[in-house]
């Protein structure tokens, strides 16, 4: 059986992955994703028969998971479960069509539209790229002048993509938001992430927030499991907040990072991972 | 433990004897992101820039 790890650069994430492997005895192949050669033509055979997907790249990772699963490879997650978690709009989409409870979203495509948004959310508001990760470009809106600012700038930037305007209900979080770990159909682990004087209002452990355990209830591991019900059985990290009427669900992971997380879980969220990734090979 | 050279500061660093490929280091100095070019000769570079669709 060959596997693989397929991956954009060397993460703390992937060293731990790449270990769990081989003290279980078995060794990946590594598939760099920017070293990759599509050879769409050619009459090639299978070349790997599971690779884990961990490309931190959106395109990249989109590429190479639609090209290996056409030549029969399980993908870890699959190209269609990818598409969906990495893009917000499409996840948003898929958390109400599933009636999973969700922050009052809207997408709009121009500026104009982008205020009509607005005018039904009220202020503060949270403005989000569609791609991207680790908080990058979320800005808490809280007036007229700041949404009209932040309009202006992305606008003016090059890419289609930031011209694509996700507003989102501000949800008043107690200064945490929660991350569990879904692997198969078990949510294996728990996290708070706090914001800190360092990360501001995110809470994002690569931004300086913190984290620290949080026990798995039966709420919390049932939405956790809708949430991903319309995504093909893998891995994921499901975010959540804790709103006035309970939890929500904002964002699902598709290559969760978890440094951060089997430390204060005390579960070995990389293992369970790989556990999982080899027996669905082995399938 | 091999020592290679931040390529931006010249200063030496210190590569573990279970570095890979590809992992991304930080220069003690100066900071910079560094790529692992080469474990055996160890060789740095600077480490690409976080794209637009990076995540996770």
């Amino acid at each position: 059986m060959k596997l693989a790890l397929c991956y954009t650069i060397v993460s703390v994430e992937n060293k731990m992955l790449l270990d769990s492997a081989k003290k279980r005895g078995v060794e990946m192949e590594r598939l760099v994703d920017g070293e990759a050669l599509l050879a769409i033509t050619d009459k090639g055979k299978k070349e790997y028969d599971a690779i884990l997907q961990r490309s931190v790249s959106y395109s990249r990772s989109q590429a190479l998971t639609y090209y290996f699963e056409k030549q029969g490879t399980l993908m870890m997650n699959s190209y269609d479960a990818a598409r969906v978690c990495g893009d917000k709009m499409l996840t948003s989409i898929e958390l109400a069509a599933a009636g999973v409870p969700t922050p009052k979203t809207y997408v709009a495509l121009t500026p104009e539209t982008a205020r009509q948004a607005a005018g039904k959310l009220g202020f503060p508001l949270v403005m989000k790229p569609t791609t991207g990760s680790w908080a990058r470009m979320v800005h808490k809106i809280n007036d007229k002048d700041a949404l009209d600012a932040a309009l202006e700038s992305r606008e003016e930037m090059g890419s289609p993509s930031q011209k694509v305007y996700y507003l989102q209900e501000h949800i008043d979080k107690p200064g945490r938001d929660l991350r569990a770990f879904v692997v198969g159909n078990e949510v294996i682990a728990a996290i708070y992430r706090h914001s800190t004087e360092k990360s501001g209002w995110i809470t994002n452990t690569g931004r300086g927030g913190t984290a620290s355990k949080c026990e798995v209830t039966p709420e919390l591991r049932e939405i956790s499991l809708k949430a991903v019900s319309f995504l093909d059985e893998g891995i994921y990290g499901v975010d959540l907040m804790e709103s006035a009427s309970g939890l929500v669900v904002h964002e699902v992971n598709h290559t969760t990072e978890f440094r951060n997380s089997s430390p204060v879980t005390g579960v070995d969220i990389g293992d369970k991972m790989i556990e999982y990734f080899i027996a669905r090979a082995k399938r | 433990m091999a020592e290679a050279e931040c390529p931006e500061c010249a200063s030496p660093i210190s590569i573990a004897a279970n570095t890979e490929v590809g992992e991304i280091l930080s220069c003690p100095d100066c900071g910079t992101r560094l790529e692992v070019r080469s474990v055996t000769p160890p060789k740095l570079e600077k480490a690409p820039g976080v794209e637009e669709d990076w995540g996770e």
